[in-house]
């Protein structure tokens, strides 16, 4: 490989880069917006859950009850419907309880009282929280009963629960996913597309430094935008780094080439910038969102799905920008990203260099 | 004896089922300018691409200064179709791109670039972006490009296409003054009077080599002479040769806005038969001229040999023509800004019914401004426009009616049918539905695609196109035309068989006006205006333009001069 | 001739280049049933088999059973035994395990007294995964007590719960009904604005616009094929997602597509204003990305609108993604009829007219 050609070609591709409002904007502006809106308003868990309550025993235990329920802060109590599936049919509460008559009269007499709780199951992702929630409340509801066990419950990492630890340190890994392939496969198709490739294949540049030169280039600018990202991301939420920071360190620059070579390979095997951006636009940022782990686990993707992980870089990255600002454990616990990450690197360098390798006119 | 630097033997080239090049045989010596002509499809740029080692062949061989194509790139400079040029890089930065892939030396690259851009006169520049250039100074670039790595071979791929006479006679004084360093110059042209100044030139037809040989050893195999008949009355003088019949030795008739050319066999002692015709049919003759073929004449008679001409058939009417004369289209005081850069500048023009106007220009001149605002297409910045009798509401649907339209690119949607295509401008112009079966047929015949009415426009070579175009725009009748660049990249053959079928129209009463920046169709047009910078600097019918400038033998010359000496007024 | 006439024929012409475009239709009917497939297959917020570390200082019959009640319990799964609370410090910090139980030493004498306490940790790296953790624990607990004081001096409440709608929290009847609406903005409005500009590209608008064409026809037949379309799509879209989940469909399915027709002609029409604010195919496809994302990440597609903080969701009843997502669940899932569902389709309405008559507009004053 001439380093004097792969130098001549990162420098065009970084002035016309320069040069382009349009893909500096998507640079910086669309990945800052991006991690602001994501950051600040994705969270999984909800508050104040409405909860219609029917207290049907009206006595003073019902009435503790559901003064339990409205002092809690997950849930606020709302007016109940006589049908208690109807508010909930209605969307006006995510969970009805129905305090049944009689309900004081049996646990004086020692009996347990059933008590009526119906939750939305269509909102899958908290309706366990609130049957856990509900559960919680019942159990404490019996006064003078000390349990013969009970737990001391300590968070690791996270003693405060901020969901937002978890979801801006998924957000920055997604941001870096998303948007720095947009710009290499633009990057790549358009030399092809308006002609100006054949002053490169009527030159000795080989396929690998064609594509080592817009890689350098390219990984100058997602470092670009990494910093900003961060910047931003540290100052709003004010992360700071749990551990050591080293890791992320390392990782960062794997990550970055890794995504600027995923957009370097679609943009080697599409014709026109239109398609380019088509595949590595929302069919890339779909796979990013959905299959590394960013907001769902990817342990609860069941195979063969879960073999797309393995591909999407972002699923590596995420662990690292969480160790480094969560978890604090270090390389015992990430040390296999960059590796997997150099293997995608290859692989991706690999595709793109097998439909460049002729450098010629395609027939 | 000059060594042979590039030779072809038998090179194929196919694209999937499509051959773009079959058998193609070539020999070009070191220091020749040689030139490749043919239509659009001919394999022109397959062949320079092969021989420029960006593209690998599918058979034969190519060699160049002796070695395969690809591993003599460093010796051969690439000026492509489309000039190849990073629109948003500075003169300066697409030349060091060029030299840091080319590996030239710091040093040499600095003199060189200096040497270049100095002697096309382009050194100020250097800071500019690409795409701020104009037609000319981009061609310029590009060639500086193609030679900053000292190249001994230069190919050429239309580098004139689309620039003005000025810029191209300064580009040819560069190519003559590197072919006598000895440089090796290939040239794919369209352009058939620049074809004339090469050494030798070869004609590519279909994939072929049908011709090779010196312009004069072209022009001398045909056997033909050429007489010029300067007349007024164009129409009748045709109608008089015509009826000379064809078994005469008459070959070709083609006529100009002011004159007629007759092609008959050599030797022949047509002059004072053709005289003596003329004269009986009252037809008045201002002379009569021997002359040689023209690379034109080659190209076109050997077309005619390899391809079937579309029959010339009668537009069926369904309205009476329009009776001749009457303003149909005016214009005063047009000026068009596009913020402080001004386009068009207080333009003055009117065109009557039964008119053909043409209005020349370089790129960039102010043509197609001036023909989008007189349709309505770009709003005026001032002055006035009259189409049709109206003054105002000039976007009203019944106005659209009578207008007639193509744009540059004929546009017709590439992936439906030719059928889809005429239905749906049919149905749109509300053409009654008891006529649009002969309206598309009448088409699909002229256009000599009959039967084949089912294939998508995507498929057919450019000619073609522009003629379901140019049925598409004219099957409602409309009392006015307006063409803009019609015959832009179709070849000399299917452009005179336009132009028959524009005087056909104009004829009937149909103003036409059209705009094109090839010198030689403006001889179709009754009158002319050209277009420089925004102005309107010469006006009147061919003849009298070319007059207006003393010693200019052609357009071509006469706009060269004008041009000049405007742009020295200006100064 | 009639003015329908004219329209008619620029409709046809519309439909014969949409359904002539390959790309276009295997883009409109590949992503959206893999997004679909994946949505439906790869999302579960479920936390099942967390793995567990146990440090077991007590190791009696009375621990192990403790143990037991936490590994049988489908929510934690035995992963590692350490011999004291630093080796589990070290098993989370390698990622082995997700939580933790301690039981102290001290643990068989305070059970007797009726007072013992053991330490549960959760990783709380995800915290809503923790929160679940938290109160599974809670629930294994609170089994576990009941167990050992069978006869406690009063009654006790118990919850008798039932997951309306949706009893096995099948987490595919959550995702897939929030991403029908994004697919069809995201692919309508995309590949609306890729054929506007496919116009203005090509030149063929510029021949439109002197042709005796109204403004009103031409917008009217850009709009009107893709969203027949997209309908189509619609079919396409809840067939996959009923023979691969099973989704249900209670509710009017007319009037689900009616809804979803306003819907429909409302993104085809953003497609429409993207294209006259954008130059090139590409520029309006990533101006299309840039909007579309938001949209989703704020329409409850991905994670419930009510776990936004109350500003974004504010904000989100201005996205129209959020309301017809929630058309889709209570309709589908819950059944629900247009007596619950109007305060959504009225903005569904608004935002949809406005759009309409705002790319209308744009798209007119292009044309003239």
């Amino acid at each position: 490989m001439n380093p004097g050609r792969v130098w001549t070609q990162a420098r065009k591709e970084w002035t016309l880069f320069r040069r382009d409002r349009l893909t500096v904007a998507l640079a910086f502006v669309l990945p800052l917006a991006t991690l602001l809106i994501f950051g600040l308003a994705i969270r999984l868990e909800a508050k104040n859950v409405a909860v219609a309550v029917q207290d049907l025993d009206r006595t003073p235990f019902s009435r503790a009850y559901v003064a339990g329920l409205g002092e809690s802060i997950t849930f606020a109590v709302v007016r109940p419907s006589a049908d208690p599936l109807a508010a909930l049919h209605a969307g006006r509460a995510k969970a009805s309880v129905v305090i049944p008559p009689g309900t004081e009269r049996l646990l004086r007499r020692g009996y347990d009282a059933p008590i009526g709780v119906y939750i939305d199951g269509t909102d899958v992702v908290n309706a366990e929280l609130i049957r856990n929630g509900l559960e919680g409340l019942a159990a404490a509801s019996v006064p003078g009963r000390r349990p013969p066990v009970s737990a001391d419950v300590r968070v690791w990492f996270n003693p405060g629960r901020k969901e937002s630890l978890f979801i801006v340190t998924g957000v920055i890994a997604i941001v870096l996913g998303v948007f720095p392939p947009l710009l290499s496969a633009i990057a790549m198709v358009r030399d092809k597309e308006e002609g100006t490739i054949v002053t490169a294949y009527a030159s000795r540049l080989t396929a690998a430094e064609f594509i080592a030169g817009k890689a350098l280039a390219y990984l100058g600018v997602a470092t670009a935008e990494w910093c900003a990202v961060v910047a931003v991301a540290m100052l709003v939420w004010r992360l700071g780094f749990a551990g050591d920071p080293t890791p992320l360190l390392v990782t960062t620059p794997f990550y970055l080439l890794a995504a600027i070579m995923l957009g370097l390979f679609v943009g080697s095997r599409v014709s026109t910038q239109a398609a380019a951006v088509q595949g590595v636009g929302p069919v890339n940022a779909m796979l990013t969102i959905l299959l590394s782990g960013f907001m769902y686990p990817v342990s609860n993707i069941p195979w063969p799905l879960s073999l797309i992980s393995y591909v999407v870089p972002a699923h590596y990255y995420i662990e690292v920008t969480r160790d480094a600002y969560v978890r604090g454990t270090g390389w015992p616990g990430v040390w296999y990203a960059p590796l997997a990450l150099a293997a995608l690197i290859l692989l991706f360098f690999a595709g793109a260099w097998q439909s460049m390798r002729r450098m010629q006119l395609s027939r | 004896m000059t060594a042979e630097v590039i030779a072809a033997r038998g090179l194929r080239v196919s694209y999937g089922k499509v051959e773009a090049l079959r058998g193609v045989d070539l020999s070009i010596a070191q220091g020749e300018i040689f030139g490749l002509i043919g239509p659009d499809g001919a394999g022109k740029t397959t062949a320079l691409d092969v021989l420029a080692g960006v593209l690998e062949p599918s058979g034969g061989a190519a060699t160049v200064l002796g070695k395969s194509p690809r591993d003599a790139r460093d010796d051969v400079g690439y000026l492509p179709q489309q000039f190849a040029l990073f629109a948003d890089l500075s003169v300066d930065e697409n030349l060091a791109y060029v030299a840091g892939l080319r590996g030239v030396p710091r040093s040499e690259y600095e003199e060189r670039r200096e040497r270049y851009l100095r002697l096309m006169g382009i050194e100020r520049f250097g800071g500019r972006l690409a795409r701020q250039l104009s037609g000319g100074m981009k061609q310029k670039l590009a060639l500086c490009a193609a030679l900053v790595a000292a190249p001994r071979i230069l190919l050429l791929d239309e580098p004139t296409t689309g620039v003005d006479p000025l810029s191209r006679r300064d580009f040819w004084r560069v190519i003559k003054s590197l072919a006598q360093e000895s440089l090796t110059i290939a040239i794919a042209t369209p352009d058939l009077e620049e074809a004339e100044r090469c050494d030798r030139v070869a004609l590519l037809y279909d994939g072929e080599v049908r011709r090779l040989g010196t312009p004069a050893e072209l022009s001398a195999a045909l056997g033909l002479d050429r007489l010029e008949i300067r007349t007024r009355s164009i129409v009748a003088a045709e109608r008089a040769v015509a009826a000379l019949g064809d078994g005469r030795g008459i070959e070709d008739v083609q006529s100009f806005g002011d004159r007629l050319d007759v092609l008959v066999r050599r030797g022949s002692e047509f002059d004072s038969v053709l005289g003596d015709e003329l004269a009986r049919a009252g037809v008045a003759v201002a002379s009569i001229e021997r002359a040689g073929p023209t690379l034109e004449n080659v190209f076109v008679e050997t077309l005619r040999e390899l391809r079937p001409e579309p029959p010339f058939v009668a537009f069926p009417r369904s309205r009476p023509p329009r009776p001749v004369g009457g303003v149909a289209i005016e214009a005063r005081g047009l000026v068009k800004d596009f913020g402080p850069f001004r386009a068009v500048d207080r333009l003055d023009l009117t065109v009557s019914y039964g008119e053909m106007y043409g209005l020349l220009g370089a790129n960039g001149a102010g043509k197609t401004t001036t023909i989008k605002m007189l349709c309505g297409l770009l709003p005026r910045t001032e002055g006035t426009v009259m189409l049709g009798g109206q003054e105002h509401d000039l976007r009203s649907p019944a106005l659209r009616r009578r207008i007639g339209y193509m744009s540059q690119k004929f546009t017709l949607y590439e992936d439906l049918t030719v059928r889809e295509n005429l239905d749906f401008y049919a149905g749109v112009y509300d053409v009654p539905r008891a006529e649009r079966a002969r309206k598309i047929a009448w088409v699909l015949e002229s256009s000599g695609l009959e039967g084949h009415g089912d294939t998508v426009v995507g498929s057919l070579p450019g000619g073609w196109r522009q003629r379901v175009a140019f049925g598409a725009s004219v099957m409602h009748e409309p009392e006015l035309l307006f063409l803009d660049e019609p015959t832009s990249g179709v070849d000399p053959l299917a452009r005179r068989q336009f132009w028959r079928l524009i005087e056909a129209f104009a004829r009937d009463g149909t103003a036409v006006l059209v705009t094109t920046h090839y010198m030689d169709e403006a001889q179709h047009c009754g009158r002319i205006a050209l277009m420089a910078e925004a102005h309107k600097v010469a006006e009147g019918t061919p003849s009298e333009v070319v007059a207006s400038v003393p010693g200019a033998r052609s357009l071509d010359d006469a706009f060269v001069a004008i041009v000049e000496r405007a742009g020295s007024r200006a100064a | 001739m009639s003015r329908f006439g004219r329209l008619g024929v620029l409709i046809r012409k519309e439909f014969e280049r949409v359904l002539r475009d390959r790309t276009l239709v295997a883009f409109l009917i590949v992503p959206p049933a893999l997004q679909l497939l994946i949505f439906g297959y790869a999302l579960r917020p479920q936390a099942e088999y967390i793995p567990l570390g146990v440090v077991d200082e007590m190791k009696t019959g009375r621990s192990r059973d403790l143990v037991s009640a936490f590994t049988q319990s489908r929510a934690f799964a035995l992963h590692g035994s350490y011999a004291d609370a630093g080796g589990l410090a070290d098993g989370v910090r390698r990622g082995d395990v997700s939580a933790g139980l301690v039981i102290p030493p001290t643990y068989e004498r305070d059970l007797q007294q009726g007072r013992a306490r053991v330490q549960v940790l959760v990783d709380g790296v995800n915290s809503y995964n923790a929160g679940l953790a938290q109160g599974y624990a809670a629930l294994i607990l609170a089994n576990y007590d009941r167990t050992l004081a069978p006869a406690p001096a009063g009654g006790a409440p118990t919850n008798v719960i039932s997951f309306a709608y949706n009893p096995g929290l099948i987490s595919a009847w959550f995702f897939v009904p929030g991403v029908i609406g994004t697919l069809l903005m995201i692919v309508g409005s995309l590949a609306s604005a890729v054929n506007a500009i496919r116009e203005k590209a090509e030149g063929t608008l510029e021949q439109l616009l002197m042709t005796p064409a109204a403004a009103w026809e031409v917008t009217l037949s850009k709009i009107v094929p893709l969203s027949i379309l997209f309908l189509g799509v619609l079919v396409l879209v809840l067939t996959v997602a009923r023979l691969a989940f099973a989704l249900p469909m209670r509710g009017s399915l007319p009037l689900y597509f009616a809804i979803a027709a306003v819907y429909i002609v409302g993104g085809v029409s953003l497609g429409l204003l993207l294209s006259t604010l954008a130059r090139t195919r590409v520029q309006a496809i990533l101006m299309g990305l840039f909007i579309n994302l938001p949209l989703m990440m704020l329409s409850g597609a991905l994670a419930p609108v009510e776990s936004m903080p109350p500003f974004w969701q504010a904000v989100s009843l201005f996205d129209p993604l959020r309301h017809f997502a929630q058309v889709t669940r209570g309709l589908l899932i819950r059944g629900a009829g247009l007596d619950v569902l109007w305060p959504n389709v009225l903005a569904l309405a608004a935002f949809s007219a406005l759009l309409i008559v705002v790319s209308s507009a744009r798209y007119r004053s292009q044309l003239s």
